[in-house]
This record gives structure tokens, C-alpha cells and sequence, in this order.
């Protein structure tokens, strides 16, 4: 009776997890906003310093513990439903194949964004001429990552596949035991590497356990006990044949956009490859500088980042003028903006550039580094220690 | 040269790399001292990053409701905000905030007369609304226009300057999953009505 209640409860939290927790849906872009609208109330209640619900803030954990006490009250609530138990079993069914879809669509865009270098990307100049050690674990891990082509592509495929799995009945427990594995190594990482996803993939693992529980008495059967069992026969909407199967695949589609957005929208496969612009890079500074300003950085994302002697960084926010190759350079803080009139021209076969402070009328003088060029940042792969010598 | 270079930095800002809102801020050597008021007030770049996936990049569709000239040197624009999720390279969606942008001495709201200001808008701006029905206040209808520096707005155009295209990866591929799916229902449908009426016939 009791392992019944706490079923229909994880049930219940699992559906509204998904409706409630905030992705980045390209086809239902208001969820973040609709789950403001209804939530709001709960990081104003409790006085929270962030209060959207993105990846592991105070407000997301509030929310998800508020979602898990309303599945309480809901559970309780149908205790006075004399038609909820004749109906629970179709509920329950229906759950665990919005469970499914949810997961599929979840590894799908994950791993695609893996496959094309847009979750773990090249490392911005900044980052690559950071020490190491002066680094916290979260940026590291992404960096490192982002250094490597093949282990993207080679998670992101492996992500895509349990998806594919998840997909179709016949399929569909060997990808969610794929889908645990996945999920409890992202889980892991995130944990040991202090990754602010600790929540989100936490309940990625619950979510994707959930709907393998019909299955696991019998694969304990089969793989633990050696019986001879048949798995749970699978959850099917209970909708006519035709419209299920037209239903599906335009589902799976959806999905399979979703994924695939960066190169439906850019023409580009590969992160690395994008255009960046012309400034973007590293710079030597050129003058011996009283204010001990060693380096400067153009980072893909407007930013212009200072580095000064001791390896201090201070980053500026960019906003280009539209026509006479002028930024404006607006730091953390916001009390201090500089207005840069900046020029790009090749010397000696270098390339250098000179930013040119449009009100006190100072110059900064860089030379461009290849930054790519750094051991980190090299494509290199070898078979043989022999082959690092040479 | 001008219009590949203002239209390529917003290119990559808005092709996004996947990250936290934590690592997007430390990525770019940001000072965990302004982290949460970073958050708080959406700024330097923290908006699009969420559970580590590739961002959500809203961009501001603005749709010009108003343009009132002040004065000579300052006009107010009111504008209302439609937020859609497309990755469109050449929009900078911190060229128009919601609600009014107070501009001064700009060549071409302070200085452009009424016609000239909609001529560069239709050409030049990507305004959701179409720019007849935007209310002027406070222009003069001067026979002369100025010329105005169109340099001064945010260029839409290419290289060569052809007009650009806008995406239309998506919203194809959307259209074809949508008929495919509908031609996958006929196919199963007569499949099953014809089993049933040759069922019949021999039953």
C-alpha cells in the first residue's frame, strides 16, 4: 500500500519536473516564463539573492522541493477520488512514456550539441593563457573537454544512440539501461568537478530510473538470478494505429530539430569552425606599460579581458558601433566605460592592433598570438611515445 | 568591409557554446565578486546559458510603436519587445531594449526627417511591425531630406550588400517532418482500412 503511494508520488514529481523545471526548448521557448509566472512567489518568500529558476540556484532546489511536496498533496488528495484507482494504471503508463520522450529529447540534445563541439567548446584565448591552477574545477573540466574533437564526438554519439533507443518499444529498456550509465557518469562529473548541474542531472538520473523500474525485477531475474523471464511488456498509448504512428514520428522529428538547430541555423557542423570575427584573439601588449598590463583578449562573446602582471584579469563588456570601428568597454562594476576607436593592421607579417581611447585619447598597442597554436589547443595524436620526440 | 564587420561579431555572440551560467561568467574572466548581480540583471552575456546545453538565445523582435522628436538633438522611441527564440546572426538584441530608448544627436532619428527615417528603417532595420504604422511625433514634413549617414544603423546587409536572407533551416525542416508524418497517417490508414475491407469481403 505504502510502495504504491511513494510510486504514484515519484510519478506525480516526475510529470511535474518536466513541465515545471526550466530547458531550453527551441519549440517551447515560454516555459522559463510560464514557470516564473506561477512560481514566482517562492524566491520572493524566502528572500533569494537569484530568483529565475536556472541551473542550481537556491530558487531551482525551492521549486523542486515545492513540486515534491504538491505531488504529496496530489497522491493524498486522490484519497478521496473513488474513480482515481480504476484510472491510476493508465496514468502511471502515460507518465513513463512522457518520461521516455522527455529523456530521448534531453540525451538527443545533448549529445548533439556534444557532436558539434557546442556544449564543450574550443577554449576562449583568456582561458588558454590562464594558469591552470589559478582555474576552479568546473571551468577546467568544460576546457578541457572542449580541447578534445574526438571525446566530444565520441560521448555525443554514444548520448544519440541511447536516444535513438529510447524511441522504440522493442528497444526501449536497452536504452534506458544506456541512459542510467550515461546519466550517473554526468552525474559524477558534475559532483566531482563542482559543475552548477548537479540538480538538473540528478533528476535526469531519478527520471530515467523511473521509468525503468517496471523493468527491474525482471532483469534482476534474468541477469542476477539466471531465470528464464520475460521484461514487462512496454507502455503504448492507447490511440488508434494510424494517428500513433503519424503522432510518433512527428515527435521523434521535433526532436530530431531541436538537436540539430546549430547546424540548421549556422551551415556549420563543428563550433570550431565558426567565423570569428576579426579581433578575436589573443594580444601581446606591445608597450612596457606603467599599470603592468601584460595581455589582452578579444573573447567570441564580446568581451574585452585585460590581463595584468600576477595574472589579474579584469573583463570588460563589449557593444560595437555599427560603422566607424568603435566599442564601447563597460566593466563588471558598471562605473567605469571606456570608448575604444580600434584599427587592425599587418607589420613584419604580424598582425597587430591598437585601441585607441576615444576620450582621453591613450593607445593600447597588441600583437596578435596565435592562441591556437598552444600545445593545448593542437589537434595532435599519436600512437607511439616515440612519435612526441620527433 | 563596415557591414561584414559589425554583422560577424553579432554573428558569433549569437551562436551560442553551450555552458552554465557559472562557467559562461568565469570563461570570460569574470569577477565572481559581480557574479549575482550579473544574474540579477541579465547582463554580460548570462542570459542565454542554462544546464549546460546550447543556449536559448532570445532575441528581441522589437516591434516601433512610437518616434518622437524632443528636439534637434534628442528623440524617444517606444518600442514593445516579441521575444522569439531564433539564432538570427544580424540582430543584436541590445540594439532595442522594451519599452523607450531616449536618443541623442543620432544621424538618424535626430536628424532624418519623417520619409527618410522609413526609408532607412524598411531597408536597413528588421522592426517586426511594418514602419507605416509607426506613430511620428514632432517631425516637420520637410520636402528636403537630409541625407542621413547610413552607416549610423544597424547594417542588415552583406558584403556586397545584397539584403540577407533570413534562416530558413528550421522552419523547412519543420514543414517537411509535418508532411511526412501526415503522409505516414494516409499510408497506415488505408493500409488498415483495406485489411478490414478485404476482412469483410471474405468473411
Amino acid at each position: 500500500m505504502l510502495k504504491n503511494k511513494i510510486n504514484e508520488i515519484l510519478h506525480w514529481f516526475a510529470l511535474l519536473t518536466i513541465v515545471f523545471i526550466p530547458a531550453s526548448f527551441h519549440f517551447f521557448p515560454f516555459q522559463q516564463d510560464i514557470s516564473q509566472f506561477i512560481f514566482s512567489w517562492i524566491p520572493a518568500l524566502f528572500d533569494l539573492k537569484i530568483t529565475d529558476f536556472s541551473s542550481d540556484t537556491e530558487s531551482l532546489y525551492t521549486l523542486v522541493l515545492f513540486l515534491m511536496l504538491i505531488s504529496v498533496l496530489i497522491v493524498v488528495a486522490h484519497h478521496f477520488w473513488s474513480g482515481w484507482e480504476s484510472r491510476k494504471p493508465e496514468f502511471l503508463s502515460l507518465v513513463r512514456i512522457i518520461i521516455v520522450y522527455y529523456l530521448a529529447s534531453r540525451l538527443m540534445v545533448y549529445g548533439f550539441d556534444k557532436i558539434f563541439k557546442t556544449q564543450f567548446y574550443l577554449p576562449e584565448p583568456n582561458i588558454a593563457y590562464t594558469p591552470f591552477g589559478l582555474m576552479e574545477k568546473d571551468i577546467l573540466f568544460w576546457s578541457v573537454m572542449g580541447t578534445s574533437k574526438l571525446y566530444c564526438i565520441a560521448t555525443g554519439v554514444i548520448e544519440v544512440i541511447a536516444a535513438s533507443l529510447l524511441l522504440f518499444k522493442k528497444t526501449r529498456v536497452l536504452g534506458l539501461l544506456i541512459s542510467v550509465g550515461i546519466l550517473t557518469h554526468v552525474l559524477l562529473i558534475n559532483l566531482g568537478f563542482d559543475i552548477s548541474v548537479k540538480l538538473y542531472s540528478f533528476l535526469l538520473l531519478f527520471i530515467s530510473l523511473l521509468a525503468l523500474s517496471p523493468q527491474l525485477k525482471p532483469l534482476y531475474c534474468l541477469l542476477i538470478k539466471r531465470e528464464n523471464v520475460a521484461l514487462a511488456e512496454e507502455e503504448r498509448l492507447s490511440i488508434k494505429s494510424p494517428i500513433r504512428k503519424s503522432l510518433k514520428f512527428l515527435v521523434i522529428g521535433m526532436i530530431l530539430i531541436e538537436a540539430i538547430k546549430f547546424p540548421l541555423t549556422t551551415g556549420y557542423f563543428s563550433d570550431d569552425n565558426l567565423p570569428r570575427h576579426e579581433l578575436h584573439g589573443a594580444y601581446e601588449y606591445e608597450e612596457p606599460s606603467h599599470v603592468g598590463l601584460e595581455r589582452f583578449y578579444f573573447h567570441r562573446r564580446n568581451f574585452l579581458i585585460f590581463e595584468f602582471s600576477g595574472y589579474h584579469f579584469e573583463s570588460y563588456e563589449i557593444k560595437f558601433d555599427k560603422s566607424d570601428k568603435i566599442f564601447t568597454a563597460e566593466n563588471e562594476s558598471k562605473d567605469h566605460l571606456i570608448v575604444y576607436a580600434f584599427k587592425l593592421y599587418q607589420q613584419d607579417e604580424q598582425t597587430f592592433v591598437e585601441l585607441r581611447d576615444m576620450k582621453t585619447g591613450h593607445i593600447i598597442r597588441g600583437r596578435k598570438i596565435e592562441y591556437r597554436g598552444l600545445p593545448a589547443l593542437k589537434d595532435d595524436f599519436h600512437w607511439t611515445i616515440e612519435s612526441y620526440a620527433k | 568591409m563596415k557591414c561584414l564587420l559589425a554583422t560577424s561579431f553579432l554573428f558569433f555572440a549569437f551562436y551560442g557554446n553551450a555552458q552554465t551560467k557559472l562557467i559562461a561568467f568565469k570563461s570570460h574572466s569574470g569577477n565572481m565578486n559581480y557574479f549575482i548581480s550579473a544574474i540579477e540583471s541579465n547582463s554580460f552575456d548570462m542570459e542565454p546559458h542554462n544546464l549546460g546545453m546550447a543556449p536559448r538565445k532570445i532575441v528581441q523582435f522589437a516591434q516601433l510603436d512610437t518616434v518622437v522628436k524632443v528636439n534637434d538633438s534628442t528623440a524617444i522611441l517606444v518600442t514593445t519587445d516579441k521575444c522569439k527564440d531564433e539564432y538570427r546572426p544580424h540582430i543584436d538584441p541590445s540594439i532595442w531594449k522594451e519599452g523607450t530608448d531616449t536618443v541623442y544627436n543620432h544621424p538618424l532619428w535626430t536628424c532624418g526627417n519623417k520619409d527618410s527615417i522609413k526609408d532607412v528603417v524598411k531597408r536597413d532595420f528588421h522592426f517586426s511591425n511594418n514602419i507605416d504604422s509607426t506613430v511620428f511625433i514632432g517631425f516637420d514634413q520637410i520636402e528636403e531630406q537630409k541625407k542621413n549617414d547610413q552607416d549610423s544603423v544597424p547594417p542588415v546587409l552583406n558584403e556586397d550588400g545584397t539584403k540577407q536572407n533570413n534562416n530558413y533551416g528550421i522552419p523547412i525542416a519543420i514543414v517537411f517532418v509535418v508532411m511526412l508524418s501526415v503522409i505516414i497517417y494516409l499510408i497506415n490508414w488505408r493500409r488498415a482500412h483495406f485489411k478490414n475491407s478485404t476482412f469483410e469481403q471474405y468473411a
